[in-house]
């Protein structure tokens, strides 16, 4: 059964669409990678699934429920993390502050998120080492580290990341591809964007080409990756899977 | 040497006054993007409260007046700024102008525009001598009282959860919805604790001043805009540090200037922060590399 689902979805900033007709679904325990050049609208789709954008038209199902108009907050309550572009670590917040905060009512009592947080500091093992200190001293990668700890606190059902290697150097992305393998093969749902498609094939079983707001193709990574057809789709904005 | 101790008191006083009331407008300012002029009224209610309360004592009229300005904040909140949230920056401006003069008008109708006199602690105008300096003893109070207040305001940022919270909201407020923050709380937190702050900083003024009129609170108000903008926007210490550094001024140009140039010491307050604002258009206290949240 899909986890998520967008039907027939268009965002807009004022008159101008950034979305145009987006339709997925997302199965249970999948990981749906989104590749497209600049401007193709995937920062848009995150924030829409999150709820921080509302929909013109169509709507996104969380376990078949309509979650689109739901406030932000509630969005992701209901399991949907985002880790953002960018990574948004709050300013003048310490490492454990940041994590603090990604500690939702989801897990339960005290005894609950102590756990999470122990198991989120055996996983990043720097975010103990750094907790007291300030998050945005944190290097570029130890900070990615943190969004992803952050977002993982609070349980999600689905997991989205948002160009997680945007500015880091290769040896980082590797680690943080690392990190996504494992939550992978934990089960968790999660959504990738990606501009650069070279390496989702380490971590997607789908992959979605979105440009000019559109999906242009989609299908199965073992199947699209390293053919002509999605670098056609990603190029030129068409292609059929 | 003893004018300068003594001038120094006076502008640590009057200072901490300007500090509180910038940071009850910071703190608004950090969240919502939002500068609330009808802080002054949550200022000018409070001292109005006081008047009507004193006759039971200053204990249970401090705890009417607390309320009073607390109860003012949220409600302000919830039926003014809330179905304006998600507008621009100008809507929110004009209404909270609108808000401002129709509380004031209010005042006008009830009270009148006649300034009243209002002695509530008339034990703590009577001097200390420090050395060869007279203080009045209010003006030690009106120190420490602050002094606490922003000790136990930073103790709440950093300590609970929901200061954790404001905080993260004023760094970054979508982000901090992402993460299943409601907004509804932190804000309506941020506005109970900005009319805590505009009701301590009415209180301390008054047992200072002895005046009460409906246009007190606007005055405050303007010079703790002016402290925002000096110690820097969305900067909290920088709000407090410019509420100290414009009491400072404001003190000893008072002091310094010659006799006939004393009527116009305001016009010297405000050129001393057009001058600090084309030397740092950030504010004194906020580093050059803080960016405009967009």
């Amino acid at each position: 059964m899909a986890l998520l689902e967008l039907d027939r979805l268009w965002v807009s900033y004022g008159p101008v669409p950034a979305l145009r007709d987006v339709s997925l679904s997302l199965e249970e325990g999948e990981t749906l990678a989104v590749v497209g050049p600049n401007g193709a609208g995937k920062t848009t789709l995150t924030l829409a699934i999150a709820g921080a954008l509302p929909a013109a038209a169509g709507t996104v199902r969380l376990d078949q429920r309509p979650i689109d108009g739901l406030r932000t907050e509630d969005v992701a309550l209901m399991g949907i993390a985002l880790v953002p572009e960018g990574r948004r670590i709050f300013d003048g917040l310490t490492v454990h502050e940041n994590l603090l905060l990604g500690m939702s009512r989801r897990l339960g009592d005290r005894a609950a998120r102590s756990k999470a947080l122990a198991e989120i500091h055996a996983m990043f093992p720097i975010l103990a080492e750094r907790r007291n200190g300030l998050a945005t001293r944190l290097s570029g990668g130890e900070q990615q580290q943190l969004a992803i700890a952050r977002a993982l606190l609070s349980r999600p059902r689905l997991l989205i990341l948002d160009e997680p290697s945007l500015g880091l150097a290769p040896l980082l992305v590797d680690r943080v591809y690392d990190v996504l393998r494992e939550l992978r093969a934990t089960g968790l749902s999660i959504l990738l964007v990606e501009q650069n498609p070279v390496r989702i094939g380490f971590v997607a079983d789908r992959v979605m080409v979105l440009s000019g707001g559109a999906v242009r193709l989609e299908g199965r990574a073992a199947d699209l990756l390293g053919d002509a057809r999605l670098e056609n789709a990603y190029l030129s904005g068409e292609g059929h899977a | 040497m003893s004018w300068v101790i003594q001038a120094l008191i006076d502008a640590m006083s009057i200072g901490s006054i300007y500090a509180l009331t910038a940071l009850g407008i910071g703190l608004i300012f950090g969240i919502m993007r939002l500068i609330n002029f009808a802080h002054a009224e949550s200022i000018t209610v409070t001292v109005y409260i006081l008047v009507l309360a004193i006759g039971l004592g200053f204990p249970v009229a401090l705890f009417l007046a607390a309320g009073g300005a607390l109860l003012l904040a949220l409600l302000s909140e919830r039926l003014a700024f809330r179905p304006v949230r998600g507008a621009n920056p100008s809507t929110l401006l004009i209404t909270s102008f609108a808000l401002s003069y129709l509380l004031q008008n209010t005042l006008v109708l009830v009270f009148g525009a006649r300034p009243m006199g209002l002695n509530i602690l008339p034990s703590l105008s009577r001097p200390l001598l420090i050395g060869d300096v007279r203080v009045p003893m209010i003006q030690v109070v009106t120190i420490g009282v602050t002094i606490l207040l922003l000790l136990a305001t930073g103790a709440f940022l950093r300590k609970t959860r929901i200061g954790i919270e404001m905080r993260a909201a004023a760094a970054d407020f979508q982000m901090a919805r992402l993460l299943g923050i409601r907004a509804n709380r932190v804000i309506a937190v941020a506005f109970g604790l900005s009319g805590i702050l505009a009701s301590s900083a009415a209180v301390l003024y008054v047992a200072q001043t002895g005046v009460v009129e409906p246009r007190l609170g606007l005055h405050l108000a303007l010079i703790g805009f002016v402290a925002t903008v000096v110690g820097g926007m969305g900067s909290l210490p920088g709000a407090v540090l410019g509420g100290l550094a414009v009491g400072m001024v404001t003190v000893f140009l008072q002091v310094l200037l010659p006799s006939d140039l004393r009527p116009f010491r305001e016009a010297f307050v405000y050129l001393a922060v057009i001058f600090v604002l084309v030397l740092r258009p950030q504010g004194l206290f906020r580093p050059a590399s803080a960016r405009e949240r967009v």
